[in-house]
């Protein structure tokens, strides 16, 4: 499945960005980046294994079209890291077509969604899988598999999502100082773990689906949302059935929102969450019985 | 003696009396003008205009800024407008959202494109410099009516046009401006020249608004130079292209559509 999505996605590209575009008459918009980057940890962790400074470029490009009340994006993101080849990465960040049409807007394809209101810490910003080795602030994003369908209202709108496939992020390299695992250790081995028990890989069909609404109300802009889907952000370190480990995610019903209110020139942001693993029947899985996950929230507050 | 001080005392009346109802009268005729060039500008519906702004510094080196202006008029509240900037680079895609409001502080909303989030900012600093130029915010802002006290000055002509001299004192004590000398031209029914004078009351810019062309019956300048006397640098606004009467739903004035 992820092998024909790509292919629909460079050709995609590859139509947008030739004189294919031009031969049917369509304007194509594009932006993009590139840029250098150099990482430098200050503490050496005395391990020859690992890389201490990493110098990498790192680009970005986009490309819209429109085509009556269609328009189709794309959008990918790549580094390349000479330092730590492994640490290098291709991916989609947005790979749609809209539709509107009145208050309603369909998108299907690749989305890159950003829910957080807060400039350190995002609990609200769940969806999409993070490209895990990049900046910890804003970290890179896959796009994320959906079918979203919006209807606007007062200021504001009500969107829904079916999001089909488990998409895993993308981990730090053997090599990395932001590695998990021990260094020398690849984490290549990453699950999902399905309401039922059963594990699905990368880009394999799961349930996920969920809401949000956003408002403007006077000075505050107000969202909340209810997502079921497989939690990105706290794995567990699991054994397969040969005794390799895997990281592996569990499902959660998320509900969380943000809030942001201006009292004069002051901006107060608040963010939270609160996480409710799902528990398979008996805590059983396809890859043991998994220990209990308390459920947890999170709150971040901001000013400016 | 006593003659003598209540004749002072009578004279001094009879003056503060003129004098004050002459005031009073400067005040309604340039508020009378303020709105006869505001309604004359009204019924534009929606506008879209591709704008180029050259900022100049003190040595004549420019700099170039290119955007896209889309404004929706609003009926009983200040406009709704959105831009996004094309260029140079490392700015293009970053857009504005602005409802701005009668009375109150206006909203507004950017749209970073890296990270594709939308976040509300704060208005308040009004006199804060848009993109480096000498234009600050409050001056491209929406400039309704009620932000102003309007005082009648005089007529003058300006380049052989008649036009209303008014002074206008802000009524937001956070403005930048202790007051504007605005000369609306009475044929265009806008402004040809406005001095801007800082909050010590020294003139701190001037703005010419030259190039006027009627564009679906209404008057609009094709460009503004905004010249900083205090630091010798200067800023044009240039409308490359510029439509009204569009036809614009409401709905793309949303935070929500900003990253469409």
């Amino acid at each position: 499945m992820l092998r024909a999505f790509q292919l629909v996605i460079v050709a995609a590209c590859v139509f947008l960005g030739t004189t294919s575009a031009s031969a049917f008459d369509l304007k194509v918009k594009s932006k993009g980046e590139i840029r250098s980057e150099t990482r430098y940890f200050l503490i050496d962790d005395d391990d020859p294994l690992t890389v201490d400074v990493n110098s990498a470029i790192a680009g970005r490009l986009e490309l819209k079209t429109k085509i009556k009340k269609f328009k189709v994006v794309a959008r990918g993101f790549a580094r390349y890291d000479p330092t730590d080849l492994d640490r290098s990465a291709v991916f989609a960040e947005d790979a749609y077509v809209e539709y509107k049409q009145g208050k309603f807007r369909l998108r299907i394809g690749a989305l890159l969604q950003n829910w957080t209101a807060t400039e350190a810490f995002h609990p609200a910003d769940i969806i999409n899988a993070r490209y895990l080795d990049s900046n910890i602030e804003n970290q890179e994003k896959r796009g994320e598999p959906t079918i979203a369908v919006r209807y606007k209202f007062l200021d504001g709108n009500v969107e829904l999502y079916y999001m089909p496939f488990f998409v895993e992020p993308i981990f730090p390299s053997a090599f990395s100082r932001q590695s998990f695992a021990p260094p020398g250790v690849a984490v290549d081995q990453v699950i999902a773990i399905q309401r039922g028990g059963n594990r699905v890989n990368d880009w394999e069909f799961t349930y996920q689906m969920g809401g949000r609404i956003q408002q403007t109300i006077g000075d505050a802009d107000v969202s909340i949302h209810v997502i079921s889907h497989i939690d990105r952000s706290t794995p567990l370190l699991v054994a397969l059935e040969d005794g390799s480990p895997a990281v592996a995610y569990q499902p959660v019903i998320q509900y969380g929102g943000t809030y942001t209110q201006l009292f004069g020139g002051l901006i107060t942001k608040v963010e939270a969450a609160y996480r409710q693993f799902y528990e398979p029947p008996g805590g059983r899985t396809e890859v043991g019985i998994l220990p209990e996950r308390p459920d947890f929230g999170q709150v971040a507050v901001g000013f400016e | 003696m006593l003659k003598r001080t209540l004749g002072a005392a009578a004279t001094a009346l009879l003056v503060a009396t003129v004098g004050g109802g002459s005031a009073l009268a400067d005040a309604k005729k340039g508020l009378e003008i303020a709105k006869k060039v505001d309604a004359a500008n009204a019924g534009f519906e929606g506008e879209r205009s591709e704008i180029e702004m050259v900022l100049v510094n003190a040595y004549g080196d420019k700099t170039v800024r290119r955007m896209t202006n889309v404004i929706f008029e609003m009926d009983e509240d200040g406009d709704k407008s959105r831009i996004e900037f094309q260029w140079p680079a490392d700015v293009k895609g970053t857009r504005m959202l602005t409802w701005s409001h009668k009375s109150d502080d206006d909203d507004q909303w950017m749209f970073l494109p890296a990270i594709k989030r939308v976040k509300r900012i704060s208005s308040r600093n009004k006199s804060g410099s848009f993109m480096g130029s000498e234009f600050s915010y409050e001056d491209l802002g929406s400039q309704e009516v009620e932000k102003f006290k309007h005082t009648y000055v005089k007529d003058e002509k300006v380049n052989g046009r008649d036009c209303w001299v008014t002074e206008r004192v802000p009524t937001d004590p956070r403005s930048g401006y202790s007051k504007q000398i605005v000369w609306n031209d009475k044929g265009y029914m806008n402004a040809v020249k406005i001095e801007y004078y800082d909050r010590k009351g020294e003139l701190l810019k001037t703005g010419k608004f030259t190039g006027y062309k009627k564009v679906s019956g209404l008057w609009r300048a094709a460009a503004i130079e905004m010249t900083n006397h205090q630091t010798k640098k200067s800023s044009t606004l240039t409308w490359k292209e510029r439509t009204l009467k569009v036809e614009l739903d409401e709905d793309e004035f949303d935070s929500d559509e900003l990253d469409s």
